[in-house]
């Protein structure tokens, strides 16, 4: 539906003022930063051996944390959005957490679970699995802060859509294990292309976990976020172009999650 | 199959026993919130009961004793042979016409060849074999509910419930929809609720009136809608009713507001109750007292004139009459007062009132 | 994003200061007639100084003020490369202590020294393991055992340059399994027993109390950090500015700095 020409638009021209303020606040640093790019060396600065390395370990990191968040994420959603019981508002709020908290709290947090003192981490030990400085515990930490916009996502998309086409599927004769595979997981497919896609991005500009909890490594654990930080330290050129990049990659991923977004609101706009 | 249901809803006072024969279609009506919708949505085993027990054929779909006695049993929905058809389609919107129809037979472990094959002949079944390769999204309200119908029947269901089936369609397509409703459910067992008279005469053997949770009455359509128990079912079927007790050739009715006077001889005794059924078309109202004495008459307040279209209802208390607009002028001074309802003999129903056994109060 | 972490260790290292401090602050209280001049310095300073000054600078600052009523400090922490960065972009500052002298030399390359930057302590790298030291470490060459699990400071920051530093000069290639961003990084490691053994300096050590042991070896002579400090050319209390720094590199300065761990110029 595309609007008329002329359309009443009930916006007071202070409220655009303020608008246009807002917006500018946040686009104008983008723009400062854009500026401060040393174009001449851009390709060189970005495609250093420790920049490429940052760049390779934060994909492959993010992707992995965002197939967990899926596997994990996907249930929760189902659980929280579909079932009643005693203390799911509590859990829903402990769970949905990370997203509020500063990712350094919840390096911490990590740290006591799965580090080598940690409540898990000595049984790991025995075991010898040694999480500690690891990429998998890189991969931790970005599953820990991206498993909420998942799950909050899906869980969203799960309460509009209803469950009203689930109890037709189940009086047809189809079990729960088929209405989720025929009839929920289809209907929220949007939902959870979104929702992954979001956690893909905060996986990747995940830093402060990571920090206190996998260390800092080229290769290992040292992600695109760990080496503009340090970087900055003694080449801020560096750090700039390879800021730029993550702003790039972080505008991909939003416009592609955006547009993932839409068919879900279709979508439940043709069902309420 | 012979379905039975009892079934016991505490915090909604529903206490309600039904059966359905092999075959049978019955049609529940009953006003908002009577417990209709907790009626077939228990059936279906979408809700659970507090208490009671159902059965279709030989298979227990629940059976939950009261106070926690005995084992209780709750069949899954998907296990009950039970198909619910709703007010609207909701047909699955990622799925095609025809898969949506294949939908059950997959689901029970059919090839999805086979599952097709079945799907097509259920949308000829509903005159909808063209639409089979459309999206949900691309059809009519009225092409929409047909292909419901044929998913709920392609699960080949012991017992089909249909909840308002044709009350989200347009007025233009649902003597279409009901027609095509008429032949399915030919010697198919099935409960349909309505708000319809019209759904009940057409596709119902028997009705049954729920209110308040309780039924209220019961029996052909023909017998719930000329000889109506109660004023749900009078409003249903357009009929003015009156309930009394029998006195010489007077009706007083239960609040004694008003009497009817110049009753004909019915087949009921002094002092026993008596209704009388009569359509507001066949009452005329005047000012004065009739003068031809072989009408049946009452007085009463006139309330109030509601145009209707090509004619204007006129109502009291007790009554209503359906006047013509010329009628209505005339007596639109008289609206507050008392005035002469009056129709004659041959337009009224008169009977035995009898009460029904778990009628509400 | 460091910052809270950063914060509750220096909650925990003032925590600890504190307790040690009613020792300096005494004699400072009962000496004040040696600056008969106290009396007519007045003016207020913004004092910019690298992040390890931290707790000596603060506690210096109110030594200062208390001797001197009529001037007020405010101190900026960061670390040196960011301090240069700003006060080259035109942050107002008076004095500029550095922790080390390549981050000074980038500001008298700008020219906005007042006068020739002086040094005024030294830091060291030292080892630091948990309390116990379960890995056993006695020297740095034990850093090197396989399987150990060292982090240092990445070669980018000073911490970390110093290490290589020391790594070329003993012959010994380290492999740790971290490379942090900053001497708080590695301390983190360390208190929280993620890691085996790290390398930071001296004041660090003293600074985290009992949180870590620290373990000093003979190879650390070999890349000692100097700490210069100055008064910049658009101070607008110079006569403040000057006299802090005299303060700074005075015995009641020095004696402070030793304190933390800090060696002499």
């Amino acid at each position: 539906m595309s609007p008329a020409a002329k359309q009443y638009s009930g916006v007071p021209a202070w409220v655009a003022a303020l608008a246009v303020v807002g917006a500018t606040f946040v686009l104008l640093p983008l723009a400062a930063m854009v500026l401060r790019v040393n174009w001449a060396e851009f390709i060189p600065l970005i495609s250093s051996e420790s920049s490429v390395a940052a760049l390779l370990l934060s994909l492959r990191t993010s992707l992995a944390a965002t197939v967990l968040c899926v596997i994990f994420g996907v249930p929760m959603a189902l659980v929280l959005a579909r079932t009643d019981f005693w203390g799911q508002k509590l859990l829903r709020s402990l769970v949905l957490l990370p997203l509020v908290l500063p990712p350094v709290v919840g390096g911490i947090a990590l740290l006591y679970t799965f580090g080598r003192r940690g409540l898990l981490g000595q049984t790991f030990e025995v075991l010898g699995i040694d999480i500690a400085f690891t990429t998998t515990a890189v991969v931790l930490a970005q599953t820990f802060v991206a498993l909420p916009f998942l799950v909050l996502s899906l869980e969203g998309a799960l309460r509009t859509v209803g469950t009203r086409y689930e109890a037709i599927g189940a009086t047809l004769g189809a079990g729960p294990s088929t209405v989720l595979r025929r009839i929920t997981l289809p209907l929220v497919v949007p939902a959870v292309v979104s929702g992954a896609v979001l956690s893909f991005a905060r996986a990747l500009g995940e830093f402060g976990a990571t920090l206190t909890f996998a260390g800092s490594l080229q290769g290992s654990t040292r992600t695109l976020p760990l080496e503009i930080y340090l970087q900055r330290e003694t080449d801020p050129d560096t750090a700039v172009a390879l800021s730029l990049v993550l702003v790039v990659v972080a505008i991909v991923i939003v416009s592609l999650a955006h547009r993932t977004g839409r068919p879900s609101l279709r979508r439940a706009r043709e069902l309420s | 199959m012979t379905f039975s249901v009892d079934l016991h809803v505490t915090d909604r006072d529903v206490r309600l026993h039904l059966t359905v024969a092999a075959g049978e279609t019955v049609a529940v009506l009953g006003p908002n919130g009577a417990g209709k919708s907790t009626l077939l949505n228990s059936i279906a085993g979408l809700i659970r009961p507090d208490s009671g027990r159902s059965q279709l054929g030989g298979t227990v779909l629940f059976d939950l004793p009261a106070a926690g006695s005995g084992r209780r049993v709750w069949r899954p929905a998907h296990r009950r042979g039970v198909s619910l058809l709703a007010q609207e389609p909701l047909l699955f919107p990622h799925l095609s016409v025809l898969d949506n129809v294949a939908f059950a037979p997959r689901s029970a472990g059919a090839s999805a060849r086979h599952a097709r094959e079945t799907a097509m002949h259920w949308l000829r079944q509903v005159d909808a074999e063209p639409l089979a390769a459309r999206r949900p999204a691309e059809l009519s309200g009225g092409q929409a509910q047909r292909i419901a119908v044929a998913r709920a029947l392609a699960s080949d269901p012991g017992l089909l419930l249909l909840d308002e089936p044709l009350a989200a369609l347009d007025i233009s397509v649902a003597p279409a929809v009901r027609r095509m409703l008429r032949r399915v459910l030919v010697d198919r067992s099935a409960i349909i609720v309505t708000h319809d008279v019209l759904d009940a005469y057409t596709l119902a053997d028997r009705v049954i009136i729920v209110e308040n949770g309780r039924i209220s009455d019961e029996g052909t359509p023909a017998e719930v809608f000329d000889r109506p128990r109660g004023a749900f079912a009078a409003g249903l079927a357009g009929l003015n009713l009156l309930t009394g007790i029998r006195r010489g050739t007077t009706l007083i009715t239960a609040d004694a507001v008003a009497a009817v006077a110049n009753l004909p001889e019915p087949g009921v005794t002094e002092g026993s109750p008596l209704s009388l059924a009569v359509r507001p078309a066949a009452v005329a109202v005047s000012i004065a007292p009739p003068t031809d004495p072989r009408l049946i008459r009452l007085q009463a307040e006139l309330i109030d004139l509601e145009p209707r279209g090509d004619f204007v209802r006129a109502r009291s208390a007790v009554l209503a009459a359906d006047v013509s607009p010329k009628e209505a002028a005339q007596l639109d001074t008289a609206v507050g007062s008392p005035v002469w309802f009056s129709f004659p003999t041959s337009a009224a129903t008169l009977y035995p009132t009898v009460p029904s056994e778990n009628s509400a109060p | 994003m460091t910052r809270p972490l950063r914060a509750l260790t220096l909650l925990a290292a003032l925590g600890i200061l504190s307790a040690g401090l009613t020792g300096c602050a005494a004699p400072a209280e009962t000496a004040p007639p040696a600056s008969a001049s106290a009396d007519i310095l007045e003016g207020s300073i913004t004092v910019f100084a690298a992040a390890s000054l931290t707790t000596t600078f603060t506690e210096l600052a109110d030594a200062f003020e208390a001797q001197h009523s009529g001037t007020t400090i405010s101190l900026n922490f960061a670390g040196s490369s960011d301090l240069v960065t700003q006060i080259t972009e035109g942050a107002p500052a008076d004095v500029f202590a550095s922790a080390d002298t390549k981050n000074m030399t980038k500001l008298t390359d700008a020219d906005l020294q007042k006068t020739d930057p002086v040094d005024f302590a030294t830091n060291a790298l030292e080892i630091a393991v948990p309390p116990g030291n379960p890995a056993g470490i006695a020297d740095f060459a034990d850093l090197a055992t396989p399987g150990l699990k060292l982090v240092v400071c990445a070669p980018e920051v000073p911490c970390g340059s110093a290490t290589v530093a020391i790594e070329k000069s003993a012959g010994i290639t380290l492999s740790p399994v971290s490379e942090e961003s900053s001497v708080t990084d590695v301390l983190g490691k360390i208190t929280s027993g993620q890691a085996d053994a790290g390398l930071v300096y001296v004041t660090d050590v003293t600074a985290a109390g009992d949180a870590v042991e620290g373990i000093e070896f003979a190879e650390s002579a070999e890349a000692v950090n100097t700490y210069p400090i100055v008064a910049l050319k658009d101070s607008t209390s110079p006569d403040v500015a000057q006299a802090f720094i005299e303060y700074v590199t005075g015995s009641a300065g020095q004696r402070v700095l030793a304190a933390a761990g800090f060696g002499a110029p």
